[in-house]
């Protein structure tokens, strides 16, 4: 009888707590993340935008993303002197259940920028120092490859489909279209001045790049691996850097760190539609999955804004590390 | 000078022999432009400077980072860069001329005031100008040269407020080692390591004077010094130097347009000249229609 009933308890206790434990763990799960390039850090964040926790590093972070799952976030790490070798160099793998890294990555020197490849077997990342892109297996941890692109490389992007991979030049103005398969560079395309960011739209067909000096956002034809079009933002005066796309691929988002703004590009028109106030210097961007929500990471203000796409207005403004850089929003449920 | 000049030509078949292949005319060797517009060729020119004074060899360094970094660029959209060089046996003058007749499109240096009547001629490649020693005042379109260092007026305090604290300004230049946004940390850095040495005004108007010829070839996709004459002088005519803000040509004086640096005893650098971002109300579009009106017409 007492084992019958004793039976009976634990199977109530594990009726009744079980959804409690899981909602728990999903509450304590990150949406966003934010790298911290001023002090070493990460900020972790709720989808309503609470900081949950920040995360200590050892080197200065920049690029920054989440894994498919939404467990993990990996992360650029380099020195706070540029072109120079050191062995703080690296993409880190952090465990955000464990909260620590679990694993660096080798990704060449003086990693800025990263891309994950949709199957999440390669990433490439942009090498500043050696003006190349270096392709590391996942599962090794070993760099693969080691592509030469423009001077100065930065912003990289996979397609949706992960068959290409583009990675902006900063001193070469160039775009250079890798192969994510062969691992070979198939193209390279001249853009406006300086360009920073770049992204695909989700259904895989253009390409966007942000040209900081140019003041544009050019649009490429992914299918033909040419520049089809230049949308000019702020008269030129914005400096834009980080790009977000809606999910429905119809308009960009384009954080514009010198006016301390947001513009939005509707890409069927190819024009400049809107700008939305945020903090000081925004630089990296975000969109929510919905496409309801956008964050921007303000190097200048030590905070993020979190904006309500429809109403085109700051929702709220949240304190994090110093000079934050990098933004993501995990891109499954986690 | 002689030593000089030669020192940019040892500098030059280094980088041809060791560091990067980067195509040299043998001295006094007659180019053939093959295949256009897929080359690009340079004359470079003796940078003159005393004995005890470095500012030759900072240009001529900054001619081969920026000619070095010009081929790999170029060879990303199928470009060659070639570099002319006069034969050492000519004197001064003599090479200059002969440097102004074989380059079919641009001569970048210094030239001296004696050779300046022969780029009055017709067909003449384009001049990028990198002497400013005495900087003297541009506006002079007779040697139709693009000058990318700032002339005294330029770096002459503008307002009151500007010549009161003049004082504690050590000089004005168009760059200095200790910039660092805007890809002028990287740039620095590169500089540093390939040749030791703080990276100048002189070497920075060296690498951005090939850096500005390639970018105009590439976007105009043509070496016709004609061409990027009307590209320079038009509103489109905007580079990127690492300054954070377009660079272009002013079509009255072919002065670049830039920020320009105060460095103070304090220890500060300070901006002390802002071009306006958008300079489109005050340019000719196309082709300037100024007292330096392209050559070719």
């Amino acid at each position: 009888m007492t084992t019958r009933l004793g039976a009976i308890a634990l199977v109530a206790r594990a009726v009744l707590f079980q959804p409690v434990f899981a909602q728990l763990g999903s509450v304590s799960m990150p949406y966003a993340v934010v790298s911290n390039e001023g002090s070493h850090d990460i900020s972790l964040l709720s989808e309503s935008g609470d900081l949950l926790y920040t995360l200590r590093l050892p080197s200065r972070p920049r690029g920054i993303a989440f894994s498919k799952d939404g467990r993990r976030v990996f992360v650029a790490l380099s020195d706070d002197r540029p072109n120079t070798e050191a062995t703080g160099d690296a993409i880190a793998e952090v465990d955000l259940q464990a909260r620590r890294i679990v694993r660096r990555i080798s990704a060449g020197t003086d990693p800025e920028t990263f891309a994950i490849t949709p199957d999440e077997r390669t990433l490439f990342s942009s090498n500043e120092d050696a003006g190349t892109a270096s392709a590391t297996d996942l599962r090794t941890g070993k760099v693969s490859a080691t592509l030469v692109v423009g001077i100065e490389p930065e912003g990289v992007a996979a397609s949706p489909d992960g068959r290409w991979v583009y990675v902006t030049a900063e001193t070469s103005n160039s775009v250079s279209m890798i192969d994510a398969k062969t691992k070979r560079v198939v193209a390279n395309v001249l853009v406006d001045a300086r360009p920073r960011g770049v992204v695909f739209t989700p259904n895989g067909r253009m390409a966007l790049v942000s040209a900081e000096i140019g003041g544009t956002l050019s649009i490429i034809d992914v299918r033909s691996h040419s520049l089809s079009d230049a949308v000019t933002l702020q008269q030129g005066r914005g400096k834009p850097v980080g790009i977000a796309v809606s999910p429905d691929s119809k308009f960009a988002f384009v954080a514009n760190g010198a006016t301390h703004s947001v513009s939005v590009v509707d890409l069927i028109a190819r024009k400049e539609i809107a700008t939305i106030p945020v903090g000081k210097r925004p630089w990296g961007i975000a969109i929510s999955r919905d496409g309801r929500s956008l964050y921007t990471a303000n190097g200048g203000s030590d905070d993020i804004s979190i904006i309500d796409v429809a109403t085109r207005r700051v929702r709220s403004t949240v304190k994090v590390g110093a000079k934050p850089w990098g933004i993501a929003v995990a891109r499954g449920k986690n | 000078m002689t030593g000089n000049f030669r020192s940019v030509q040892l500098s030059f078949a280094l980088t041809c022999l060791v560091a990067l292949p980067v195509p040299l005319a043998a001295a006094g060797q007659t180019v053939e432009v093959r295949s256009p517009p897929h080359r690009l060729v340079i004359g470079m020119l003796a940078l003159r400077s005393s004995p005890d004074d470095s500012s030759g060899e900072s240009s001529s360094n900054g001619l081969t980072l920026g000619i070095e970094e010009a081929q790999r660029t170029g060879r990303l959209f199928g470009w060659e860069i070639v570099v002319v060089l006069p034969p050492d046996s000519l004197p001064t003058i003599e090479a200059q001329r002969y440097l102004i007749a074989s380059t079919p499109t641009a001569i970048v240096g210094d030239l001296t005031r004696s050779a300046l009547p022969d780029l009055r001629r017709t067909i003449a490649p384009l001049y990028l100008d990198l002497g400013s020693a005495p900087r003297r005042p541009h506006g002079e379109c007779g040697d139709r040269a693009f000058r990318l260092l700032p002339s005294n007026r330029s770096a002459q305090p503008s307002t009151k407020a500007d010549t009161e604290i003049t004082t504690d300004r050590l000089s004005v230049v168009a760059w200095h080692p200790a910039l660092e946004r805007f890809g002028a940390a990287q740039l620095n850095e590169r500089y540093r390591k390939r040749f030791g040495t703080n990276m100048d005004e002189r070497a920075w108007a060296g690498w951005l004077s090939i850096k500005v010829l390639l970018d105009a070839a590439l976007r105009t996709g043509t070496s016709d010094h004609c061409t990027l004459e009307r590209f320079f002088l038009s509103a489109t005519g905007r580079f990127d130097g690492h300054k954070g803000v377009p660079l272009f040509f002013d079509p009255q004086t072919r002065e670049l347009v830039q920020p320009l640096y105060a460095p103070r005893r304090s220890g500060e650098l300070e901006m002390v000249s802002v071009p306006p971002s958008n300079d489109a109300t005050s340019r000719v579009p196309g082709m300037g229609g100024t007292r330096c009106a392209p050559t070719c017409g």
